[in-house]
């Protein structure tokens, strides 16, 4: 078995939670024929498995993810960004020109050209397993890939982070919603005005935020509750949810907290989805006006 | 007639799964969800909609064929880990 892996947009931490697999990290190195984060090696080579973290945001990276498609059985979107867009793929707020714009003041030569959109990497070829995460849970990547070296079918996580978290809901009237502050222990992040996304997020982590009284942001992505239902996304389950609990009206500011990770997979195409709204508000509207004249 | 299982590591006890019931089968008692008279259950699925930690299962009935509205996204949950 030889195993790849790709960086492309993205902050390379999923490398580092592949190397936080501790001594289990021992059986798979040798194994490990291009890595552009912890091997000095130029090509890829025919292999068996790529590990693909980040998102496509240029044309070079598109060529890389279909070179690693054609050389390799098994293709992994291995963390949000490739999975689900991840963090990158907030980039879509602004047009690729108005990034470039806002951070350089010279004009670009002989770099690769900004994609339309940042996609997750199913847009554009065959993915065999997504293992999402921000980064993706040191203990399932172990178990993960020690199942495909076996040649055995990897263990699929289905229940929401709730039903990991031991929390209780309470109900009660509070001041109101809170980002971030100190969480009482036992008892529900929803029912104390926090604004936790662990209903609607893939379990798999243990929970690990939550337990230590931070809210849940949503790194794993949607439930599959979530992916197929029609009318079901982030924003309305959670504040739906909320509402009951708390028994007040909730108005919230910047509702792309929501979909923090899931910017850029298919969750867009919802019709309930307020995806495409913050993407025009940006782009065109009002945010954008806002930026120049700061400049 | 429907068997109804309560995971009771899961349950979060939030009591919405009783709530929603519209025959009166899930009842709290105290802070617990319990399945009372299950032959009045209709199978509408409802608490197994709102629950949101999973934790209700209805013996033999998938949801799979009630809520998928995409082909494409159906091939794509089976892929997820």
């Amino acid at each position: 078995m030889k195993i790849a892996t790709l960086k492309l947009a993205s902050c390379s931490g999923c490398h580092i939670a592949l190397l936080d697999t501790h001594e289990k990290f021992l059986e798979i190195v040798d194994k490990i024929v291009f890595s552009p984060i912890l091997l000095d090696t130029r090509e890829i080579p025919d292999c068996d498995i790529v590990l693909v973290e980040g998102s496509v945001r240029t044309k070079e990276e598109l060529n890389l993810l279909k070179n690693a498609r054609e050389k390799s059985n098994t293709v992994v979107a291995f963390g949000s960004c490739a999975a689900l867009g991840g963090i990158t793929s907030l980039g879509n707020i602004f047009s690729g020109k108005q990034i470039i714009e806002s951070v350089y003041s010279t004009e670009l030569k002989n770099t690769p050209k900004f994609l339309n959109e940042v996609l997750p990497i199913d847009e554009f070829v065959e993915v065999d397993y997504y293992l999402p995460g921000c980064p993706p849970p040191p203990n399932l990547i172990v178990e993960f890939l020690e199942a495909l070296l076996k040649g055995e079918k990897p263990k699929k996580i289905e229940h929401p982070v709730c039903a990991e978290c031991g929390r209780i809901v309470e109900y009660k009237k509070i001041d109101g919603i809170k980002r971030f502050g100190e969480a009482e222990k036992g008892v529900c992040l929803l029912s104390q005005g926090f604004l936790c996304l662990g209903s609607v997020t893939r379990g798999g982590c243990n929970a690990a935020c939550v337990k230590a009284g931070l809210p849940c942001i949503g790194c794993r992505g949607p439930t599959p509750k979530i992916m197929r239902s029609y009318c079901r996304d982030n924003l309305n389950e959670i504040l739906e949810r909320s509402k009951r609990i708390i028994k007040q009206e909730i108005t919230v500011d910047d509702i792309a907290y929501f979909y923090t990770f899931v910017f850029g997979s298919d969750m867009k195409d919802k019709p309930i989805s307020m995806i495409k709204d913050i993407m025009r508000s940006g782009r065109y509207g009002r945010d954008n006006y806002r930026r120049k004249q700061m400049r | 007639m429907v068997e109804i299982i309560i995971d009771e590591n899961k349950c979060v006890r939030c009591g919405e799964c009783s709530d929603v019931c519209p025959t009166g089968v899930i009842v709290m008692e105290g802070r617990k969800p319990v399945v009372k008279n299950a032959s009045k259950c209709i199978a509408c699925l409802s608490c197994s909609y709102v629950c949101r930690s999973d934790a209700i299962i209805h013996k033999d009935i998938y949801i799979e064929k009630k809520l998928i509205y995409n082909p494409k996204i159906k091939e794509k949950i089976k892929k997820f880990i």
